[in-house]
């Protein structure tokens, strides 16, 4: 047996056709997978299609028009550019219900890869969260030029970025910690549908949260979801810039990110197991 | 190279449904914890050096494909150590890991972009990829539509793109028809040229003779000898298949 190693050993690796090593580091290979995950997964879900894309939008939209029609017709509401706000809350909100039951949904659809080829396991939710991204930025353009036809823009949109990021990266977040739960418990999906719902309802999308009695206001700003749209109203709608309201914003955000990027970590080596 | 040292891996299969919290819940309330351990690798070690070609032999469930995912990191060793000191490209069941609803040739770039090739790199690489596995008519078709023989075509041929050091290659040459096989010959024979490391199982005993250059003997999860591949497989097809 030793002798046939040696034999072996001293065969020098030269071929004529050898194909070129791949030469590129470790986080190129994994931002490409990420790439091709999130943009076949893009494309299978609008059908490659303007009207793939006008398709997903009838649920936000719909929701959209519910909530304005008895919100201006049957307890109208005294928010200023109403269907403005009602709408950058909807569609946020519709973005981070996608991001997160999408990390559930593509965790289980990429299990027969991730028993197959070793790569980390994150690459699997941030693909599904950039595909998410990708139709949020289109909505988001699309509510621009809505705001530039109804009210106009102050300077203040270019900070806009940055509550748009902190959405991301808190939302993420919360995809990561779902999808570790989905791992153990295969009925997170209808409890997360349940819970989903009650998050709508605490969070200031049709309603604003200035009105309620001052403890509830407080218990309110612990709801990243609330500093978020309230941001995102502040730049479109109100001309208000508050340092440390937009600071503790980033801050909520970032930490539900480790939070929640920390957890997935944890298992992630058990995930092939677990499917 | 690769050296594995002491690995078992124990499975827990429980006795009833386990994976929802509602079933968790309930079997916290009943106290019904039962499940069966179960040694799917037990205390194995070897050692393989580079440019060996290793077949690894034993009968269903005898711990091979286990030991295969372990070396290549997809599941954790219970016990014990592995240590792989290059590149490595398992090739497992083969079409698997295919995403069904993708195109034939997303499928083709996401696996690519695996295997760490860029998209650039890719875009040269397909056609000549479709016309390997037959498959050029079909690019644009989604991966479910296609025959399982087309499927494991596309997974050979993509697999076999790697070029790196070692490759772990579980049970590939059962696929597609005479010609195809052949392709895959010239393959296996250009791995072995260029000094690939390859772990090979397969229950095909001629091409275990054909290409290993020593063979790993298992039985219910443990390593029951190595060595000369003529006398593992006589070994093999006379005491373990033959009991």
């Amino acid at each position: 047996m030793k002798t046939l190693e040696v034999e072996h050993v001293a065969q020098p690796a030269k071929s004529v056709h050898t194909a070129p090593r791949p030469s590129h580091s470790n986080l190129t290979k994994y931002i490409n997978i990420v790439r091709e995950l999130a943009v076949a997964d893009f494309r299978l879900k609008y059908h490659d299609s303007v009207l793939g894309y006008i398709w997903s939008m009838l649920n936000p939209m719909l929701m959209f028009a519910i909530y304005y029609f008895v919100f201006t017709r049957i307890f109208p509401s005294t928010i200023q550019y109403y269907p403005i706000f009602l709408l950058i809350g909807i569609l946020s909100y519709a973005f981070f219900q996608d991001c997160t039951f999408s990390a559930m949904n593509s965790l289980s659809a990429k299990s027969g890869l991730m028993k197959k080829v070793y790569f980390p396991k994150s690459i699997i939710i941030f693909s599904s969260t950039s595909t998410c991204v990708l139709s949020y930025v289109i909505n988001t353009l699309i509510l621009l030029l809505l705001v530039g036809m109804l009210k106009g823009f102050s300077p203040l949109v270019l900070l806009l970025p940055i509550p748009i990021a902190c959405l991301i990266i808190f939302s993420a977040g919360v995809a990561f910690l779902l999808a570790t739960l989905y791992a153990y418990f295969r009925d997170m999906g209808q409890i997360w549908g349940v819970l989903v719902l009650v998050i709508f309802w605490i969070s200031p999308i049709v309603f604003d949260v200035d009105k309620l009695p001052p403890l509830v206001v407080t218990a309110e700003y612990f709801n990243p979801l609330t500093r978020i749209f309230g941001l995102l109203r502040h730049y479109l709608l109100y001309d208000y810039f508050n340092l440390r309201f937009l600071l503790m914003t980033v801050l909520y955000s970032v930490a539900t990110f480790i939070l929640g990027f920390f957890v997935f970590q944890r298992s992630e080596k058990r995930l092939p197991e677990l499917f | 190279m690769i050296s594995v040292h002491n690995v078992s891996k124990v499975f827990r299969i429980p006795h009833a449904k386990k994976n929802t919290l509602y079933h968790n819940i309930l079997s916290t309330l009943t106290k019904s914890y039962d499940y069966e351990s179960f040694f799917a690798v037990n205390d194995v070690s070897f050692h393989i050096t580079a440019g060996e070609f290793v077949g690894i032999v034993g009968r269903n469930g005898s711990g091979k494909s286990t030991l295969l995912k372990i070396l290549s990191g997809i599941y954790q060793p219970t016990t014990g150590d592995v240590h792989v000191n290059d590149d490595l490209f398992p090739l497992l069941e083969l079409g698997v890991g295919f995403q069904s609803d993708f195109t034939v040739r997303d499928n083709i770039y996401l696996y690519g972009s695996l295997l760490g090739f860029s998209r650039t790199e890719m875009k040269c690489k397909t056609e000549e990829i479709l016309d390997f596995a037959e498959l050029t008519r079909f690019a644009d078709a989604r991966l479910e539509k296609l025959s399982t023989g087309m499927q494991m075509r596309l997974g050979f041929t993509i697999a076999i793109q790697s070029v790196a050091p070692i490759m772990l290659v579980d049970e590939v040459l059962a696929v597609g028809d005479k010609a195809f096989a052949d392709k895959c010959k010239l393959v296996f024979w250009d791995l072995k040229n260029r000094g690939t490391t390859v772990l090979f199982v397969s229950h095909d005993l001629e091409s275990v003779i054909e290409y290993c250059t020593r063979v790993i003997l298992m039985d219910s999860g443990h390593l029951i000898d190595q060595g000369e591949p003529n006398a593992m497989v006589d070994y093999y097809t006379h005491h373990i298949v033959g009991q």
